[in-house]
């Protein structure tokens, strides 16, 4: 009885994909994915304005008189590793550690160059403005020092573009589940393809099973074809634990298919779930990842709002684990709100999968 | 969960049995009091206009509607408690063609194969087969969106037997399709009755139920009006052909009556004469002959299940 059962899974799984990819959804979608994420990256890194930025300072002595302004938002570390560590949590965009006559600005280079070029150049001119006669003249062999926390050029031409590029796996993973299985269920229900498979000798939850397979699969799928573009097309190096990087995604990508599979069982049209799911999901989450925007823009209650956008700990993760070396404890943080946020679609979707099946046999 | 038949092993299950059933979707009553039956490898069609509840009543049988009222049961599994017993033995041709568009002919069939436990092998020997039945062969791996509507039409009856079912349910099969298509899906449902499967058509075709039917339930407003064989219910309601005539004045009609009691008098001087075969229609000329009785135009056909139905409601079947 379960190799019947396992047939059903796996047929409705083949044909499924053989589906995407004939239909050419699969690449258009991945095609689409990458100069969305590009074209818009790009354009709202030119335009974009800076406010409250998060900025560390370790000043023991108290020698440099560092302000708040509409631009930086200053908080006092113990430690030097406190700051650098403010920065790598994603707490601090910067950190300027006063010692020895020296002044080092470190700075999280991931942020895009026009982030940290305008922290750079408003903490310098605090720096210069406050120095006394007497320190100015000891610190002539010390100076200023801006060192990028990560080791990344970002003087090159290309840098920009490897900063998007490092987390367009995020946006096609999200993109693809969120928008495309949904729609596939609205379709088949539409077709009354959805009543072939209802009337299967077998009980809903497998069925659903074959569907969520095939979800899965295309998933990995996208994941692996992000990371081979990413890596050789864009030259991106994963400088952390790339398991970490994939299984968020992974768990994203799944959380969100539980999540279409909600949504799309109250819709009846394709038209009517894409207008809704990009309203209401797709753009808010764009625009909450932080990958186009500094998140710091936003007044303290909408930043709030924007933690809890699953988009966004994902892609905490992948700037971590691309970037800032991270490891599986450093993101551990992110990758159990991912958990939880699957825990809860992959119950509540197919649920709503299994009541739409039954539903067909009525219509 | 027991798979126990309500009926014994000593007599063979009836395909089909449903009893005083009522159905309703939401506060709408759609079926009331059905009662009939559909003995194994025969085929019963249940004819009514659109709305008479036709699809309603295989809703019913696929566990799709449960019954307010009432008991059915398909091959002997009682249709609220054992539908996964049921769904393994029957076949459904939906009155859409719900096939996948971007798969070829033959993977829309492995799909069906794989839903219903076949293995690989077997799902390859049948496809040949059921694509050779429906004549669709040559076209197995191209993709059913380069297909014609009469194609797709035999390729969701064949993927409707390919599991081997004991009854197969044809909910208007041929709605939609031009009288070449229609015929060769007539000729299919042929070769599925000679090869003794169950077969329950629903159809507002009165020829189709004509020419394919071992017994005919005539439906209308959720209620069956009429039961039984063609020949059965065309003798028992309007006899065996019809002389119609155009132009008969009034007073003429009344002489016409008092002939043939039986006569049905029509708007715009139009009378039908029944008569029990074709054979009588030369005695009913003759005698229209003899009386000098004037008329514009005169036609003479075999009755039909159209005739039936409009004798029991006063309207058409047909849209």
């Amino acid at each position: 009885m379960i190799m019947n059962r396992l047939r059903v899974v796996y047929g409705i799984a083949e044909s499924d994909l053989r589906q995407q990819i004939r239909s050419g959804l699969f690449l258009s979608n991945i095609v689409v994915s990458i100069l969305f994420t590009l074209i818009l990256g790009y354009a709202l890194g030119t335009s974009g304005s800076l406010h409250n930025l998060p900025v560390d300072v370790y000043d023991p002595g108290h020698l440099i008189a560092f302000k708040n302004n509409d631009l930086l938002s200053i908080h006092a570390v113990q430690t030097e590793d406190e700051g650098v560590n403010d920065i790598k949590t994603g707490q601090a965009v910067a950190a300027a550690i006063v010692q020895n006559n020296t002044v080092q600005l470190v700075i999280d280079e991931t942020n895009g160059n026009a982030l940290n070029g305008g922290v750079a150049q408003e903490l310098t001119l605090q720096i210069i403005a406050s120095l006394q006669p007497a320190l100015a003249q000891s610190m002539q062999n010390g100076g200023i020092k801006v060192q990028p926390l990560y080791g990344l050029d970002t003087q090159s031409s290309v840098f920009q573009l490897r900063l998007l590029a490092a987390q367009l796996m995020p946006i096609a993973v999200f993109l693809f589940t969120l928008v495309l299985a949904g729609e596939n269920l609205i379709v088949e229900k539409r077709n009354h393809t959805l009543f072939e498979l209802a009337m299967a000798p077998v009980r809903e939850i497998w069925i659903v099973l074959g569907k969520m397979l095939s979800g899965a699969i295309t998933v990995v799928c996208v994941i692996g074809l992000v990371l081979l573009v990413t890596r050789f097309v864009f030259g991106v190096e994963i400088t952390g634990n790339i398991f970490a990087l994939l299984l968020a995604n992974l768990v994203m990508g799944l959380g969100f298919m539980g999540l279409s599979y909600l949504l799309s069982s109250v819709f009846p049209q394709a038209e009517m779930y894409r207008g809704f799911v990009s309203l209401v999901f797709v753009f808010p989450a764009l625009f909450f990842s932080g990958i186009f925007n500094s998140l710091w823009n936003f007044p303290g209650f909408v930043r709030a709002i924007v933690n809890v956008f699953p988009l966004e700990w994902c892609v905490n993760v992948v700037k971590s684990v691309t970037f800032k070396q991270a490891n599986f404890a450093d993101v551990s943080h992110n990758l159990l709100l991912l958990t939880a946020f699957l825990a809860v679609t992959i119950i509540l979707g197919p649920l709503s999968m299994r009541r739409v099946l039954i539903a067909s046999r009525k219509q | 969960m027991s798979n126990t038949r309500m009926d014994t092993l000593v007599a063979p299950p009836l395909a089909i049995e449903m009893q005083k059933l009522n159905a309703s979707i939401g506060k709408k009553h759609i079926l009331r009091d059905i009662s009939f039956q559909l003995a194994s490898g025969r085929l019963l069609s249940i004819l009514g206009p659109n709305g008479a509840g036709k699809t309603t009543l295989i809703k019913v049988l696929i566990g799709g509607i449960a019954p307010t009222s009432g008991t059915a049961s398909v091959v002997g599994f009682d249709v609220t408690r054992h539908l996964l017993h049921i769904k393994r033995r029957i076949g459904i041709t939906p009155q859409e063609n719900n096939l996948y568009e971007d798969l070829s002919a033959a993977e829309n069939l492995q799909l069906h194969g794989r839903l219903f436990g076949m293995s690989g092998k077997q799902i390859r020997a049948r496809t040949d087969e059921v694509l050779d039945l429906v004549d669709l062969r040559k076209r197995k791996k191209d993709t059913v969106k380069h297909f014609s509507g009469g194609m797709k039409r035999r390729l969701v009856i064949a993927r409707s037997i390919f599991h081997y079912p004991d009854i197969v349910f044809l909910d208007e099969p041929t709605t939609g399709l031009d009288p070449d298509a229609r015929r060769s899906i007539w000729q299919m449902i042929q070769g599925l009755k000679q090869q003794h499967v169950s077969l329950l058509l629903t159809t507002h075709y009165m020829e189709e139920a004509e020419q394919l039917s071992d017994d005919v339930i005539v439906m209308n407003s959720g209620m069956i009006i009429a039961e039984g064989t063609t020949s059965s219910l065309l003798s028992e309601h309007v006899g065996g052909a019809f002389v119609e005539l155009t132009g008969v004045s009034e007073e003429h009609q009344q002489e016409i009556q008092r002939l043939f009691p039986q006569v049905q008098v029509f708007e715009n001087e139009a009378v039908r004469i029944p008569t029990s075969d074709l054979a009588d229609i030369p005695g009913v000329i003759q005698t229209l002959a003899q009386k000098d009785l004037p008329y514009a135009s005169i036609l003479t056909r075999k009755a039909t299940l159209e005739d039936v139905f409009f004798k029991l409601t006063g309207r058409k079947i047909a849209p």
